[in-house]
């Protein structure tokens, strides 16, 4: 016996599983009606890992300004760079922690310099924070140099945006022992060595995540007062699990502390916001071909729902920007695994996967394709 | 003559030839050093030594198969120093229309670099030049020193430092007029690379043209000290009459060199 009204009985259709899951899914709905993630008028720029890159395309198709600050220059005519530094806003490539992140914009603003700054190997100079670069530098001097541009790139990028997607990735990382620098891959895995005294595994908590985004918030506005900033879950799955456990109960802790992190964050900053990119994947009224048959790359239907969502509370965009799938299953799968292969650090952490980076069958296709994969649009895989 | 091979020389005859200098356009002025012309009529040190030595310069159809056939006739006989491209910094980077771009090559003098600049990789530098110097690596492979012939590799000389005469020159030159089209501006008004980074681009060339004539075995000939002025760019009086190449009077300078490498 009902004795008065409750607050379910005002609200919307959305507010009920029956009514907005069950049946009638519509991922737009996931967000309020009146929400606008971005206009025509806004300057994107995003970071996280490769799920983030592959959306990029879907906002630049869609008429979105996507800012591109530190692109290859263009006198010079050298092969395509690999593991994904051309795919951002300036060439920092995959960010997969939110440490990672805030340690990228204390760098950029000179507040914060890592003690292991670089790697060298037979006069080669490494990046540790962007170990998989093409080309690498052949002094310390020149370290130095194309270090400084590529921060002071980082910092234009987001003094000149005005919104800022963000896709929280990981919380394992792989960090130094001597002041904590996150490393996008374990040292060894792509440069570098792995020195168990120096590099230490840390898997991050949600109390940390919450602190280093809240951190990465205040970093912005030091940057730029008007950014607005715009978090989501990356929801594939890690390649690997360096905790002890099984990797699918790795995954789950680390999308959950992400999620809830970053809905903290949203919460308690009005320049913030969530977009539910990982629930619209993996939420229960996901098909079950938004995944590949290795349950972890995402498909191409499963980007295109999510950009079709995100795109639903864009203003000023071209219409009908999201694409139909025109390959074959065969023909995604392929493009699939050979991104993957070529530009994904964390695919580096499976021993597997760096001595065998695709089936044999598909390795003849893999090279054929590799080359078209960078007019690909959109990127159809990754983390 | 034109489009017809023939060598450039002060020997009698073909079997007194024992080096010939050829490659791309770069050997026109070096093998015009080695005899008289209507600018400097007199017989001068580098035409001795080419007497004295054996020189000539292969001349005619420009880099086409015919001319390497001929390279690859020739060097199975005589002596070869070759020339090859060189103008790659220039004919890639001398115009642009952007942010400009810049180095820090490693073992160069200064490590200073333009405000402002896109720093790229030297590797980066060295991966857009490696095809074009595939032609030297090949030809060295097929030729390798034998018995009684050697192989020599010419460096570039230094670029020009003068910015005005550089600009002076552009607009007469077709392949700048229709570049600066395609970077869409006009000529006159296109931005060129700053001299710093011309010379730093001159720099990594050169070291990778070392770099394959080491690996051949075959000695290479660096442009000469009296080449470069205190900044360490082309002197103007050696500089030739386009914005690539140097003159007769640097021909006859590197002619000079070759003999010290040849004698030595």
């Amino acid at each position: 016996m009902r004795k008065g009204p409750t607050p379910y009985d005002e609200a919307p259709s959305r507010a009920f599983w029956s009514r907005s899951v069950a049946r009638d899914f519509d991922a737009a709905e996931l967000l309020a009606p009146d929400v606008r993630l971005v206009t025509g008028k806004d300057r994107i720029v995003s970071a996280g890992s490769c799920f983030a890159a592959n959306v990029v395309p879907y906002l630049e198709r869609a008429g979105l300004t996507y800012l591109r600050i530190e692109a290859p220059h263009p006198l010079l005519n050298a092969p395509p760079d690999s593991f994904g530094y051309g795919r951002f806003s300036a060439a920092y490539g995959n960010i997969y922690t939110v440490r990672q992140m805030l340690q990228l914009l204390r760098r950029a603003r000179r507040v914060w310099k890592p003690a292991e700054a670089w790697w060298e190997d037979e006069g080669i100079f490494i990046d540790p924070f962007r170990p998989g670069l093409q080309f690498r530098a052949r002094s310390k001097a020149e370290f130095e140099a194309l270090t400084r541009c590529h921060l002071d790139s980082v910092r234009l990028a987001f003094k000149k945006a005005t919104v800022f997607v963000f896709t929280l990735g990981l919380t394992e990382a792989w960090t130094s022992a001597e002041d904590g620098a996150v490393y996008p891959a374990c040292p060894g895995t792509i440069g570098g060595s792995f020195d168990p005294a120096r590099h230490v595994f840390h898997n991050f908590t949600v109390a940390e995540t919450i602190a280093d985004l809240t951190a990465v918030i205040a970093e912005l506005r030091t940057i730029n007062r008007k950014l607005r900033t715009i978090l989501t879950v990356s929801p594939v799955p890690l390649v690997a699990t360096a905790g002890g456990g099984h990797v699918l109960e790795a995954t789950v802790y680390s999308k959950a502390v992400l999620r809830a992190a970053a809905g903290e964050v949203a919460r308690a900053h009005e320049s913030v916001s969530y977009f539910p990119a990982y629930e619209i994947v993996t939420g229960p009224q996901a098909p079950s071909d938004f995944f590949q048959p290795d349950r972890r790359n995402v498909s191409q239907a499963a980007l295109d729902a999510v950009m079709a969502a995100f795109l639903a509370h864009a203003d000023g965009v071209a219409d009908s920007p999201v694409s139909a799938a025109t390959s074959s299953p065969a023909r995604e799968r392929l493009l699939s695994q050979a991104i993957a292969a070529a530009e994904c650090e964390e695919e580096m952490a499976d021993p597997y996967a760096r001595r065998s980076p695709a089936p044999e069958e598909a390795q003849p296709a893999v090279s054929r394709l590799l080359s078209r994969i960078r007019r690909a649009v959109p990127r159809r895989s990754g983390t | 003559m034109k489009g017809q091979l023939f060598l450039l020389s002060p020997c009698e005859d073909y079997r007194s030839v024992r080096t010939v200098i050829c490659g791309h356009s770069h050997s026109f002025a070096i093998a015009h050093g080695l005899i008289l012309n209507p600018q400097h009529p007199v017989e001068t040190a580098a035409m001795a030594a080419a007497r004295r030595l054996g020189l000539a310069g292969l001349r005619g159809t420009g880099m086409d198969a015919a001319y390497l056939a001929a390279m690859d006739r020739i060097a199975e006989t005589k002596n070869v120093a070759v020339i090859w491209d060189g103008n790659q910094p220039v004919r890639h980077f001398l115009l642009t229309a952007g942010r400009h771009l810049d180095l820090v090559p490693r073992d160069y003098p200064s490590i200073r670099v333009l405000p402002g600049a896109q720093i790229v990789p030297e590797e980066a530098i060295r991966a857009h030049f490696e095809p074009s110097l595939a032609g030297l690596d090949r030809f060295l492979a097929r030729h390798s020193p034998r018995d009684r012939t050697r192989r020599l590799v010419f460096g570039i000389h230094p670029p020009s430092g003068d910015d005005d005469e550089i600009r002076r020159r552009l607009a007469k030159e077709e392949y700048f007029v229709q570049r600066a089209g395609e970077l869409g501006l006009d000529v006159q008004r296109i931005g060129i690379t700053p001299a710093s980074v011309r010379r730093k681009l001159w720099f990594v060339l050169e070291r990778q043209m070392r770099e394959i004539a080491a690996r051949h075995d075959a000695p290479f000939i660096p442009a000469p000290a009296a080449a470069f002025d205190a900044a360490g760019f082309l002197k103007p009086e050696l500089a030739g009459n386009d914005v690539s190449h140097a003159g007769f009077a640097y021909g006859r300078l590197i002619v000079e060199e070759l003999a010290t490498h040849l004698e030595g």
